[in-house]
């Protein structure tokens, strides 16, 4: 059992490099390595931050259902306690990096890490607390209220996407992305789909051991998982080329990706718990809403450079609110509606105002916009002073590495 | 000529409120060469003309209501008229002008002024005509006290006389600013390409002279 539970636990970790693939492919190539590196540091420093607190304030003692209060610096005495930690640092990692995605190609280096730290080892956790908290004894509140978030559409992804718009709000889009005299959007195109799709693949293949991990058992009900994972990832690819066709627009290739990662998002909540067609459906409507959500956030010009906010934040929200409405047990339940509201409002209005004041802070310290210079050189310059690709890259905006 | 220096006092009255006396010998000097002699409504023009030298300190529409009561008040009530001021700083500019003007540009300024020169002539004459609309935009955000004509001067006249008094940091932020208009005009892609394709040229036309402009990148 914990063999086959250690598989899907690498499978978890495989997701940061589909991460990191997909966001540095989006990127333009001469911020591709700053990408890279961001979501590298996130795993290696938020999996030490979660270890350190993260994980007891999530999962320690929780008899008042609002913070876990013991298991800082935890050691066991039982060996499923080890992989289960393995598990859980892995799903903080994945709701830290959700930022890097949104933030990326204007986000200083250290300022962003800062900022990933204390999303893993502070805003992660304490909302988690409330869901999933009691594994040492205990239960959170909103768990006690009813809430149902299987595998965290809510609980990692939307709170990683409220994170994410935070940042963007208090960094500014990238220079030029809306037109100073319109207001409209435009394209920055990633530098490579190439790694973009395989990144996308990667996440899907990811998410297998995402969701059905989540079990926290080797039963039968893994194959319902998975397979329910699956359709809800290619349904939303489904609804967002059908958006796309029926709108007569192009069917762009990242547009699709992110449709496909809705879908996967929002089944997250209630794969466990939803029939295949209610799935389907499920994920259907997270490609509509990945869709319309990168639309409207264009329009408020908020610059999200990967899209990580519709993906993670609006599809991870109708993802929950459909695990209530679409419970195999108890459907169109309203009770089960309304409680599920009750969480996606409350972690909205927990993780957005604490990550907003946390950038806020961070901009006004050690400073979390790159300077116009930066920005015109490149992260990879003036962050790292290492290219992604210093013999194919001919568009240099900087001087060479060697002064 | 009484309405001239009495709306040259009342604004003296109003800035020292909040400016130090560079900056309002710099506001003023700007009310003498182009708004004096214009109706009292210009003020409104002037004041968004100066916005950058007291945004910082104090919102328009207080220096605005400020100024209208100060214009009609008596002559006692008003600080006294700043002319000799005014007079001694042109003069010490004309000084520095005959200064800067034996200045010459060194080789590493010549060269960005040939990369500046060559990348702008490159953008269609409309978009050109907005960029510098933007780069006027920012320069008066971002460089103060006298700079700001330098710069405005330089890219009406493309002299590179005028790149003499600043120095590298100056000069990169220039550059910097001169991309973010691009951005804003062209749009983030093409400034990107504009700039490294102005750059990749004038490498390859200029041999090993051409890492003179590294400093500035």
């Amino acid at each position: 059992m914990s063999r086959l539970f250690v598989s899907l636990v690498l499978l978890v970790f495989f997701m940061q490099t589909g991460f990191a693939l997909l966001e540095s492919g989006m990127a333009r190539s001469k911020n591709a390595v700053n990408v890279i590196m961001k979501n590298y540091m996130d795993v290696c420093l938020g999996s030490l931050v979660f270890w350190a607190v993260g994980f007891g304030l999530m999962f320690g003692l929780n008899e008042s259902g609002f913070l876990g209060m013991s298991h800082l610096f935890p050691d066991f005495d039982e060996d499923w306690s080890f992989t289960f930690l393995l598990f859980q640092t892995m799903f903080a990692a994945t709701a830290a990096t959700i930022a890097s995605g949104a933030m990326a190609e204007r986000t200083r280096y250290m300022g962003y890490l800062v900022g990933a730290m204390l999303i893993t080892g502070l805003i992660y956790p304490v909302f988690g607390s409330w869901v999933w908290g009691g594994f040492f004894g205990g239960k959170g509140w909103l768990a006690e209220l009813g809430f149902i978030d299987f595998a965290g559409s809510t609980v990692v992804h939307s709170v990683g996407a409220w994170c994410a718009l935070a940042g963007i709000m208090v960094v500014g889009p990238r220079l030029g992305r809306f037109d100073p005299v319109t207001g409209k959007g435009r394209l920055i195109p990633g530098h490579n789909l190439t790694i973009v799709a395989l990144g996308g693949f990667i996440l899907w293949l990811g998410w297998f051991g995402f969701n059905a991990g989540s079990t926290l058992q080797g039963d039968a009900s893994l194959g319902k998982i998975a397979l329910n994972t699956h359709l809800a990832a290619c349904a939303g690819a489904a609804g967002i080329f059908l958006c796309q066709a029926l709108l007569g627009r192009p069917v762009l290739l990242t547009l699709t990706i992110n449709g496909s990662l809705g879908g996967l998002v929002a089944i997250t909540a209630g794969c466990a718990t939803m029939s295949m067609g209610h799935a389907i459906v499920t994920g259907l409507i997270a490609g509509v809403i990945v869709m319309l959500g990168t639309l409207m956030l264009e329009m408020l010009q908020l610059d999200d450079a990967v899209g990580a906010i519709p993906v993670h934040g609006f599809a991870g929200v109708w993802g929950t609110l459909a695990a209530g409405w679409f419970l195999q047990s108890d459907p169109y339940n309203l009770h089960n509606l309304w409680v599920q509201a009750v969480g996606c409002v409350v972690a909205f209005l927990w993780a957005f105002p604490l990550a907003l004041l946390v950038y806020w802070v961070l901009e006004k310290t050690i400073g979390l916009r790159a300077s116009n210079l930066q920005q015109q050189r490149g992260l990879d310059f003036t962050e790292h002073h290492e290219l992604g690709y210093p013999e194919f890259d001919h568009v240099r905006l900087h001087k060479p590495l060697a002064q | 000529m009484e309405d001239r220096i009495r709306q040259r006092r009342a604004l003296f009255t109003v800035l020292q409120q909040w400016l130090d006396e560079a900056t309002v010998l710099e506001a003023l000097q700007i009310f003498e060469e182009q708004f004096q002699g214009r109706p009292t409504i210009a003020v409104h023009d002037y004041l968004t003309r100066i916005a950058p030298l007291y945004q910082d300190k104090v919102d328009a529409k207080t220096l605005r209501r400020e100024l209208m009561q100060v214009l009609v008040r008596t002559s006692q009530q008003l600080a006294p008229d700043p002319l000799p001021q005014l007079q001694q700083l042109r003069a010490r500019q004309q000084a520095e002008q005959r200064i800067e003007f034996n200045l010459q540009p060194s080789a590493e300024q010549l060269a960005l002024h040939q990369l500046i020169s060559s990348m702008l002539q490159k953008v269609p004459l409309p978009q050109r005509k907005q960029l510098h609309t933007h780069i006027a935009r920012q320069l008066k955000t971002r460089f103060r006290n006298g700079s700001y004509d330098q710069l405005a001067q330089y890219m009406l006249a493309e002299n590179p006389v005028y790149l003499a008094r600043f120095d590298d940091a100056a000069l990169r932020d220039f550059l910097s600013l001169i991309y973010v208009a691009a951005c804003e005009v062209l749009g983030p892609v093409a400034a990107d390409q504009w700039l490294g394709a102005g750059i990749a040229a004038f490498r390859a036309s200029h041999g090993a002279a051409a890492q003179a402009i590294n400093r500035y990148l």
